[in-house]
């Protein structure tokens, strides 16, 4: 049954975790800005997130072409806190960026398992 | 002739049954039933990652809501898929049971 | 639901923050108070405080509420200003008043009133990403 669910699939969900994740600590960051010494913090990738899921192709016939290896990591996060405190600019942009690129991820998610429901609906 | 094509298959279930035998969960099915067994497990898998998640995100609040989201779309999408798969499975049969011998 | 907890956090602290403000304003010219003397101008401490029960390892040292840590009295609250015709004035029509600056407690009004809007952009933020996810399925 995982390859009804490819890679694409994966990685958008993959996303939809780091997005969450973002969201809640630039909540925080933005909640916390008039706190005596507090310092806000960003969450980032340690290893290139393109890079951990890709499809797997093999030629199984002369004048196929094959697909890039399979490379499945798990996905390493890094949170860095700043030296300076928060500024309302970038927390608030931060704040419009990533709920966009969560909503994009989760409507582009919704119509791959549009598609696949569409799949099983027509089949007679 | 005809006996010798009777033999044959005979011979070939025979050693199918004996490559199931053999196998373990590792090796990947090289017989449909042990393909169908798999694909009843994952759905079965799938279906219980969703329970699992479901809990995660109602009791204790343990857990994303878009994990919960996305294991029920999996758990669903998996279960109707194999629901399509027997269907064509039964159709097919009652196909050949309505041959003509 | 963890970033709804900040939110409402964020959103009372603001909120005390502004009520500190105006009580300040409102007493720029009080001479009496309970304690004896005049008003003393006030100001609320926040602090950070860290999420102990939060389920994702990987972020939950970066998460945290804010807390109201308590109310501190202004340690230059007191100026003194020559009014003789001033009910509280002593021997030498010295009066005790509030060192209250009024365009100082209106900028601390519009930065809490602009920290409130943005805690309340956040919460419409989490709504509208929770709501987007739950018709996924749809």
């Amino acid at each position: 049954m995982d390859a009804l669910f490819n890679k694409t699939m994966n990685m958008l969900a993959g996303m939809l975790d780091y997005r969450t994740k973002r969201h809640k600590i630039i909540v925080s960051n933005i909640t916390n800005m008039d706190a005596t010494e507090f310092k806000p913090s960003d969450i980032s990738f340690k290893n290139e997130f393109g890079k951990a899921n890709t499809m797997v192709m093999t030629a199984t016939a002369p004048g196929h072409i094959a697909g890039r290896k399979d490379t499945v990591k798990s996905i390493d996060y890094e949170i860095k806190t700043s030296e300076e405190k928060a500024n309302i600019d970038t927390e608030m942009s931060n704040l419009a960026e990533n709920h966009l690129m969560y909503n994009m991820s989760v409507e582009m998610l919704a119509r791959k398992f549009k598609g696949l429901n569409t799949v099983l609906k027509e089949t007679k | 002739m005809e006996m010798d094509h009777i033999r044959a298959i005979k011979g070939t279930q025979a050693s199918n049954v004996a490559l199931q035998k053999t196998q373990t969960q590792d090796t990947p099915p090289s017989g449909f039933s042990d393909a169908l067994r798999q694909a009843v497990n994952d759905v079965n898998g799938l279906q219980q990652d969703a329970d699992k998640a479901i809990m995660n995100v109602q009791t204790g609040n343990t857990g994303n809501l878009h994990e919960a989201i996305i294991a029920l779309e999996k758990a669903d999408i998996s279960f109707r898929t194999m629901l399509q798969v027997r269907n064509k499975l039964i159709e097919a049969y009652q196909e050949i049971m309505r041959l003509q011998v | 639901m963890t970033s709804f907890k900040i939110c409402g956090s964020g959103l009372a602290a603001q909120r005390a923050k502004m009520d500190v403000i105006t009580s300040n304003l409102a007493n720029v010219g009080t001479t009496r108070t309970a304690e004896g003397g005049p008003y003393k101008r006030k100001a609320v401490a926040l602090t950070a405080e860290g999420i102990e029960s939060h389920f994702d390892s990987t972020i939950k040292d970066a998460l945290k509420t804010v807390k109201i840590e308590g109310v501190t009295e202004d340690p230059n609250a007191v100026k003194t200003v020559y009014d003789p015709a001033h009910p509280d004035a002593d021997a030498n029509g010295n009066v005790a008043l509030p060192n209250i600056n009024v365009v100082t407690e209106m900028a601390d009004m519009i930065m809490a009133s602009r920290a409130y809007e943005a805690c309340v952009t956040a919460f419409d933020a989490t709504k509208n990403m929770t709501l987007k996810t739950l018709e996924m399925g749809r």
